[in-house]
């Protein structure tokens, strides 16, 4: 399958394009320009391999979880591609792409999820995922008995309170894998994830509670 | 010319098709109101969501209800500021792929030029100049629009928007959000002669405005009726809407009349939510008849934000267009400082 795949759920500005064998990849710590540079970099990456969009067979992005905004760019600008050249698209979330980077052994994936919390998940040696991504503080992050690898930037945010508690049962542990374009190629070839068209590609945000409602904030009060 | 118009900068996502020579032919709106209902005001990251989810089948019954395909668009128009900024993001990102991929440019719009040019979008039209009145729930500005793109601030209101204040007060009173347009229709129905409040900087000799002081009124009024009727009756409360009511549009009016004649202007047009108000549209109605000068208002089903008014803006400013890419979004931006067009 030729794909673009994107990843916009960090500080970093995933891309990659496989086509007939032939293999781009931008990936770079960007900070909050992803509105800025992600257009212009398809652009000089599809260059690159000399092909136009509409070569491809679909678009994979990172659906999430992680930066609200990050994600929204990622997805708004994976749909206005994909449904410009009616291309399908997958939606793959963020955490999978760290697991399947580091497969072999069951996986617990933590990433940074702010306001002092972890979006985490558990995966099997084949790094299928083997629960719900949800997202905790860190000390409800809770593990069977194994031999388990740790891996994501939850596990140097909140070291602390994760791997004392958990130490018995993790064998290595691997804070610097993140979401990466090339992940998403892979996951994409594994048939795990269905193809869609643009408008029915969802975003995972997994912290759905975002304001309490006019209820909810009388029944504070009182 | 065929340009696509999309509006996320708020709590309604739009879309329309504007052609230069058939005018507007299609649009399509959804409003968030009844999910930010819940939370008694709009939720920007709710707002942000629901944009995302909307934007494509939009676009698609858009295209739809034109009889249009993607390749018959000839440029992609979208608010680019002032708003929300994640909600504004959403829009901009699905309108530079979408030009991206058609090779198509993009032109940034400023909503509130959207809005100012909505009565363009009207059966009849006025011409340039005219004074614009531009009043909604975030903004009420008095400017002198020479042109496209000419426009000039005469006055606005220092602290609360008039849609703000409107809606404010109808909390104060426990009406339910969005209380705006429930409290303009209590008002109907109140004796217009019971109460009378405050009408602020009425006469400061600037156009300039103020509405915030008009809460803490009403809330005084209120505990006066409180404390000699035991409680806030239903008709005391169709009264004190009505009083509240009638102090805005009597402060708008009077001051709309002081910028014609300062601007030497002869006709006036109103946008913006509040431009929907029937009590300010009888208002400016009997002013211009009695000042004989004409009144503007824009098609009823555009005085809320809709992509129609940003298909047009953009249409008016097809000499801004340029190749889609990299971009971002003016959370803050000052009307003033568009080029002319």
């Amino acid at each position: 399958m030729n794909l673009l795949s994107i990843d916009t759920t960090t500080d970093y500005l995933s891309l990659a394009i496989r086509h007939n064998g032939k293999h781009v990849l931008f990936h770079q710590q960007v900070g909050q320009k992803h509105a800025e540079l992600l257009l212009p970099t398809l652009d000089a990456l599809l260059a690159e391999l000399g092909i136009a969009l509409s070569q491809l067979d679909a678009i994979a992005f990172s659906q999430g979880p992680g930066s609200f905004t990050g994600i929204r760019i990622g997805c708004a600008i994976a749909q206005g591609l994909a449904f410009a050249n009616a291309l399908p698209m997958m939606a793959i979330p963020t955490l999978d792409t760290i697991a399947i980077q580091a497969s072999g052994a069951p996986a617990l994936v933590c990433m940074d999820a702010r306001m002092g919390q972890v979006y985490c998940a558990k995966y099997d040696a084949q790094a299928q995922r083997i629960d719900a991504i949800r997202v905790c503080d860190p000390q409800d992050v809770m593990l069977e008995d194994g031999h388990w690898n740790a891996q994501g930037d939850g596990f140097s945010h909140y070291a602390d309170a994760l791997l004392p508690r958990l130490a018995a049962r993790i064998n290595s542990v691997d804070a610097t894998l993140r979401p990466h374009a090339n992940a998403l190629i892979t996951l994409a070839d594994s048939g795990r994830y269905p193809l869609q068209p643009a408008q029915q590609s969802e975003i995972l945000y997994v912290r759905n509670k975002i304001a309490l409602t006019s209820a909810e904030q009388k029944a504070r009060r009182s | 010319m065929l340009v696509l118009g999309i509006e996320s900068s708020c709590d309604e996502t739009g879309v329309a098709l504007y052609d230069l020579e058939a005018g507007l032919i299609a649009q399509q709106l959804h409003t968030q109101m009844a999910m930010h209902a819940e939370y008694g005001g709009v939720v920007p990251e709710l707002a942000s969501r629901d944009h995302i989810r909307r934007v494509v089948p939009l676009t698609e019954a858009c295209l739809k209800e034109a009889g249009k395909t993607l390749a018959d668009i000839d440029a992609v128009a979208y608010t680019q500021g002032p708003g929300l900024g994640g909600a504004l993001l959403v829009g901009a990102s699905f309108a530079n792929a979408l030009a991206y991929s058609l090779k198509k440019p993009v032109i940034e719009v400023h909503h509130l030029e959207g809005h100012l040019l909505s009565p363009l979008l009207a059966e009849s039209r006025p011409e340039f100049p005219f004074l614009a009145l531009l009043v909604s729930g975030g903004h009420t500005q008095i400017m002198a629009v020479r042109g496209i793109g000419d426009y000039e601030i005469l006055g606005e209101t220092l602290d609360d928007a008039a849609g703000e204040a409107f809606d404010k007060t109808a909390k104060l009173l426990g009406l339910d959000y969005p209380g705006g347009p429930r409290l303009s229709q209590l008002a109907e129905s109140g004796d217009p002669d019971r109460f009378t409040l405050p009408r602020p900087m009425l006469h400061s000799d600037n156009l300039d405005m103020s509405f915030s002081g008009l809460k803490t009124a009403v809330l005084t009024l209120t505990r006066q009726v409180e404390a000699s009727e035991g409680e806030i009756g239903e008709q005391a409360r169709m009264d004190i809407c009505r009083a509240f009511q009638d102090a805005i549009v009597d402060v708008l009016v009077h001051k709309c009349l002081k910028a014609m004649k300062k601007a030497g202007m002869k006709r006036i047009v109103v946008a913006g939510g509040v431009g929907a108000n029937k009590q300010l549209r009888a208002g400016l109605n009997a002013a211009a008849a009695k000042y004989r000068f004409a009144v503007f208002y824009p098609p009823m089903a555009l005085c809320t934000d809709n992509g129609a008014m940003i298909a047009f803006a953009g249409a008016m400013r097809l000499k801004f267009a340029h190749g889609a890419g990299g971009f971002s979004v003016k959370p803050r931006w000052d009307l003033a400082t568009l080029p002319k067009a």
